[in-house]
């Protein structure tokens, strides 16, 4: 497949998501040499908080003017079967009827963080291929899944109100991230309550970016035009403080560490796997297995089994 | 675990047939049975179906259809797969269909028809046999 094929239209681009999902490194790295470095908004937060309804409330007003839209929604992969089922289109039925939008659906592979190891290409692609926003809709979390932060130029936790109490919004993880946080379904429970625990932790970011909260009932478009807004606000100060060349360079390399990370758990999954069951079977010591693998991704263990043996206390001899 | 191409399944109910516990349950079967289940919820268009299987680049079309409105829906669909160039995907059914009818939808062009009372592994092992790209 030729790259500039790829990018004329709809189904070529459907189809070089699925080559860089099957592992297609020639299709990824062509498209990471071409990435524009578009505005991505990574939106995170619980199962069933509304992140796809919000997402599709927000992408039908930004379409409507004419924005060229690309969506990603993920959901996770049964460790059982393997098999998962999608199901973030449901809730963008009424983005059908644009042209200028496109809505992808995918597995987290197995992958812990809220995203899968190809997630970066897919982005990269969609990227390249000229869209003007993309949406970025994690797994639904719990509080430490941050990978978006790698990937998103802004990001968006979504929130209900009845979750927990103070002592969860003071926690680490993703309360922190967000620059924007929305706590949807706000007719239902005490939205107020919540927010007013938000702002205690609401302080200015690092980068002097005040984190914004906002209320909003997506089912009735209730508080879209603020997020629109607030998204539009972000997306300028991060170019004025010249941060968003830094955040692209960010998922450059993050894109790049993913085809590490999936190279060691190949090594130690994928394809020797067996080997190392047969070789327990056949009475090999275990110790000497774990040396081989980890020699085989380049750490030289030896120092480590030093150390173990000059703890006192750690059980003999050691391995 | 690691990421490997699944074969991918559109799961949708097209027309005004809201009846959707038994998509839902397959959809969930067939997660089970390790495949990657799109679903796309009630009252689809065949645009809208066809939309969803581009962009999802699924390797099977499921429709289920209570409604009785079998024929006009299929015959929508084939011809919008045709239009569309969807040649390598698999048109499947599930629901309430004749047997008269079924040999007509399978003359037109559909690959299966699921009656009530087939069993999940029968549907899996006809899609993982006659899936037609090469993985």
């Amino acid at each position: 497949m030729n790259i500039d094929e790829i990018m004329s239209d709809r189904k070529k681009i459907a189809k070089a998501i699925s080559e860089v999902e099957n592992g297609n490194t020639l299709i990824a790295t062509e498209a990471l040499r071409r990435i524009r470095g578009i505005d991505v908004i990574g939106v995170t937060g619980v199962p069933g908080s509304g992140k796809s309804t919000l997402i599709s409330k927000i992408a039908y007003k930004m379409a409507k003017e004419g924005k060229k839209i690309a969506i990603i929604g993920i959901d996770p992969t049964s460790p059982f079967s393997g098999g998962a089922v999608l199901g973030d289109r449901i809730r963008m039925k009424e983005l059908n009827r644009f042209d200028n939008v496109f809505i992808r659906s995918i597995s987290t592979g197995g992958k812990l963080g809220g995203m899968s190891y190809h997630t970066p290409d897919v982005i990269n692609i969609l990227d390249a291929a000229g869209f003007d926003l993309i949406f970025l809709e994690t797994v639904g979390t719990g509080q430490d899944e941050v990978d978006v932060m790698n990937i998103a130029t802004t990001i968006m936790v979504v929130l209900v109100p009845t979750l927990g109490d103070e002592v969860q919004v003071i926690k680490a993880g993703q309360l922190e991230i967000g620059d924007i946080f929305v706590v949807n379904k706000a007719d239902q429970g005490a939205a107020d309550e919540k927010i007013k625990e938000m702002t205690l932790i609401l302080k200015e970011r690092k980068d002097g970016w005040i984190p914004k909260i906002m209320k909003s009932v997506a089912v009735t478009n209730q508080g879209i035009d603020e997020i629109i807004r607030a998204l539009d606000e972000h997306k300028n100060f991060i170019i004025e403080k010249g941060i968003k060349n830094k955040k692209i360079m960010e998922r450059m390399l993050y894109t790049i560490k993913q085809y590490a990370l999936e190279r060691i758990e190949n090594i130690m999954y994928n394809e020797n796997i067996e080997k190392y069951i047969n070789q327990i079977k056949d009475g090999k010591d275990i110790s000497r297995i774990i040396d081989e693998i980890m020699l085989e991704m380049g750490v030289n263990y030896g120092k480590g089994r030093e150390i173990y043996r000059k703890v006192e206390g750690m059980g003999g001899e050691g391995p | 675990m690691i990421y490997m191409r699944k074969i991918r399944i559109l799961i949708a109910k097209p027309g005004l047939d809201g009846h959707d516990r038994g998509a839902k349950v397959l959809a969930r079967s067939l997660m089970d049975e390790g495949f990657e289940v799109i679903y796309t919820g009630i009252h689809q268009t065949a645009e809208d179906i066809i939309r969803s299987a581009i962009e999802e680049d699924v390797d099977v079309i499921g429709l289920s259809i209570l409604s009785g409105a079998h024929m006009y829906h299929f015959r929508r669909v084939l011809e919008l797969m045709k239009e569309n160039g969807l040649d390598d995907v698999l048109l499947i059914g599930g629901g309430i269909v004749p047997e008269d009818d079924k040999k007509k939808l399978i003359e037109m062009g559909v690959n299966a028809i699921f009656n009530p009372g087939t069993s999940i592994k029968e549907i899996s092992e006809f899609i993982k046999n006659n899936v037609r790209r090469i993985k």
